[in-house]
């Protein structure tokens, strides 16, 4: 028995019929009348599976969750990470499929642990102390730990619909916590909390999952989920693209993240062949080069990086100016600077050639860099060319999140060996 | 340990329904004392409205219908004949008015976390008995004040609630279900209950009914309940077995179809909000 997983997801799918009030309706009559779409059967059926008034939230997804494990459930919005908590929790039922639950379930989802606004916190906490099954005389005894780790005791007597949104998390996840479940679903409710209290709830995850008890765990904190998952899932438009270790699945995740961001960028890259300015001085072709001098455009973070910008003249041009700005695709410019800045002059200029711009290393976290190259004359007066949105990918370490990944030591010092040094 | 073991799947089979809401007893209980207290509060006269709405009810009928209309009431006062129909009416009406909507006053709960959602319209029609025995108060006072004598009869008073609250519960699943579907019940519902009202021996004693159509009118579940509620504390009467037993299988097969019919609708309802 010990060795059976605590949540088994077979096959399931989930989809929802979308729009009016007739598709409603039709919930109403009995099952013949009811036309095909409603049969578990059209799970199957392709023209269904394609029509537009169906949206399907989860498509034949099976995973395991063993005893005492945290899985966690990444990926991108709509991907149906709360639609399989939400069915684990059996507040919406599957429409194709079987779900098997060992164990007590305490569930909190997206911001809601089940409180009606109208009552006060107290009788929140009794009332949902019921609804998971708790007799009165326990949650008499489990009430003052809920409200002191919630550090809620000046607000108990206030109705919920008065509490701020981190307030009704902390409320929530206290209880969902104190009421010792067996199976614990927590979804994205870190995020909300202030910074003490997220540090108190994973402590709390922590030490439940010492305790035995199972966790699945959505989040969209890489962090949170690397250090906390023993296994997670990456999920995409309602499937399982891969279950792994938490390195592995991210490592998936943030792959095709990038990978978006590749596609939805700003703006093409301007076409070499079209000239953006007085076009005396032009550049034909720019590269990004590896270590091993391949060109590329994709390297991994702190690898050595030459950008090569290669030029024409039609006549010889004195001290041009290269001016390189970085971006990623959401924010501003992450570097700025022309070779003036790094007290270098390129002095007379012949027909042709290239300009390298070499950077020891590029510690960069997983973004899709945009460059771009003005090329003036030396006064700064008069533009020669313009060069714009020309992509390079840095892959950096899946499991850490800042847009910068930058070199340091991390070291212990016992307090002794300080005070030998 | 012993662990628990939940199966989901695309339907679960009614016959767990009753397994179901048995382990659930406690937040039958929790929720009911909810909307006994929720209901008055915030207002101030508190539990008194449950008498002023029956009380003012009957004024105004005793006036209109036994005063200016002569409306004949028997051997007994008409004021404790109205009121003797009055005050489980009001229970009947008032317990189903506030059962429909209580799922889609409950959306927040529904989505969020899983309990029978039977509970809800089921608390509302149990939290009206708290109503009935305030405004019960009143009608011994009418008793005692028109010499009525107890009779021993009475003592079929809480067969005759019971099959009322079984009627009331009854259509209480079927509104608040369907009305998670299609809203136009929140509002037909009062309506109903309203033409209801007169289709049933509340103003007007039974016997007023055309002998003709008397077997269609006493169709009406609530017809024979009322008339029995007079007979057993106005006249000292047995009640009319033969209709009530026909009330009694209306009321307890209406309920077995709403909550097989509720149950069927329950996993919807979170899908369509």
């Amino acid at each position: 028995m010990a060795q059976q997983p605590a949540v088994q997801f077979n096959n399931i799918s989930k989809y929802y019929l979308l729009g009016s009030r007739r598709a409603h309706m039709r919930y109403l009559l009995p099952e013949f009348l009811q036309g095909k779409r409603l049969a578990p059967s059209m799970v199957a059926d392709e023209r269904i599976t394609n029509d537009h008034n169906i949206l399907w939230a989860l498509r034949n997804v099976s995973f395991d969750v063993r005893r005492g494990e945290v899985m966690g459930l990444i990926g991108p919005n709509g991907a149906g990470k709360t639609t399989a908590l939400s069915l684990l929790a059996g507040i919406i039922s599957p429409s194709d499929g079987e779900i098997t639950v060992r164990g007590r379930i305490g569930a909190l989802i997206k911001l809601g642990a089940g409180f009606h606004p109208d009552l006060t916190g107290r009788e929140n906490v009794y009332l949902n102390g019921s609804i998971l099954g708790l007799p009165k005389t326990k949650i008499d005894r489990l009430y003052d730990d809920i409200v002191q780790f919630a550090e809620l005791e000046d607000f108990m007597e206030t109705p919920v619909k008065r509490y701020s949104s981190g307030m009704y998390v902390r409320l929530g996840f206290s209880v969902a916590v104190h009421t010792d479940p067996e199976v614990l679903l927590v979804d994205e409710v870190l995020s909300v909390g202030d910074v003490s209290f997220q540090s108190r709830c994973l402590n709390k995850i922590g030490e439940i999952r010492e305790a035995g008890t199972t966790v699945v765990f959505v989040s969209h904190n890489m962090h949170h989920v690397s250090s906390f998952c023993d296994r997670v899932a990456y999920m995409k438009q309602g499937a399982i693209q891969l279950i792994g270790t938490p390195g592995e699945a991210l490592a998936a995740y943030t792959n095709d993240m990038m990978q978006q961001q590749d596609n939805q960028h700003i703006e093409d890259g301007s076409n070499m062949n079209e000239v953006n300015g007085s076009g005396r001085m032009i550049m034909t072709d720019i590269s990004f080069l590896n270590e091993h001098g391949q060109s590329v455009d994709q390297i991994r973070y702190n690898e050595p990086l030459t950008v090569r910008v290669a030029y024409k003249t039609n006549e010889p041009v004195e001290n041009p100016l290269l001016d390189l700005v970085i971006r990623d695709t959401t924010r501003g410019n992450m570097f700025q600077a022309t070779n003036r800045d790094f007290a270098v002059e390129f002095g007379p200029i012949g027909r042709t050639g290239y300009i390298d711009i070499t950077f020891e290393r590029m510690p960069v976290n997983n973004q899709v860099l945009n460059f771009f190259f003005t090329l003036w004359n030396s006064t700064h007066t008069e533009r020669f060319d313009w060069k714009r949105f020309i992509k390079l990918r840095v892959v950096g370490k899946p499991t850490s999140s800042g847009r910068f990944l930058f070199d340091c030591d991390w070291r212990n010092v016992p307090e002794t060996e300080a005070v030998n040094v | 340990m012993t662990t628990d073991v939940t199966i989901l799947k695309p339907k679960r089979p009614f016959s767990d329904s009753f397994g179901l809401l048995y382990r659930f007893k406690e937040l039958l209980w929790v929720w009911t004392m909810r909307e006994i207290k929720g209901r008055y509060r915030q207002s101030a006269l508190g539990f008194g409205w449950a008498l002023v709405q029956p009380v003012f009810q009957m004024v105004v009928i005793s006036i209109i219908f036994g005063g200016f209309l002569r409306v004949s009431s028997g051997d007994v006062p008409y004021p404790v004949f109205a009121y003797a129909a009055i005050l489980p009416w009001t229970f009947f009406s008032g317990s189903i008015n506030s059962a429909v909507p209580s799922i889609l006053q409950n959306m927040q709960l529904v989505t969020k976390i899983y309990f029978p959602r039977e509970i809800l319209p089921l608390s509302a029609v149990l939290s009206r008995l708290v109503d009935f025995a305030v405004a019960s108060i009143v009608f011994i006072g009418l008793l005692w004040w028109y010499k009525i004598p107890l009779h021993v009869t009475i003592l079929y008073v809480p067969f005759l609630l019971g099959i009322q609250i079984i009627l009331a519960a009854a259509i209480g699943l079927l509104g608040s279900a369907i009305s998670v579907f299609l809203r136009d019940i929140s509002f037909a519902v009062p309506l109903a209950m309203q033409l209801w009202m007169y289709a049933s021996p509340v103003i007007y004693p039974i016997d007023q009914v055309p002998e003709r159509w008397r077997w269609l009118y006493m169709l009406n579940p609530m017809a024979s309940i009322i008339d029995s509620y007079r007979r057993v504390i106005l006249h000292g009467q047995m009640p009319d077995f033969g209709a009530l037993s026909i009330a009694l299988v209306t009321a307890v097969l209406l309920f077995v179809v709403a909550y097989w019919y509720f149950k069927r609708l329950e996993m919807a309802m979170s899908d369509i909000i």
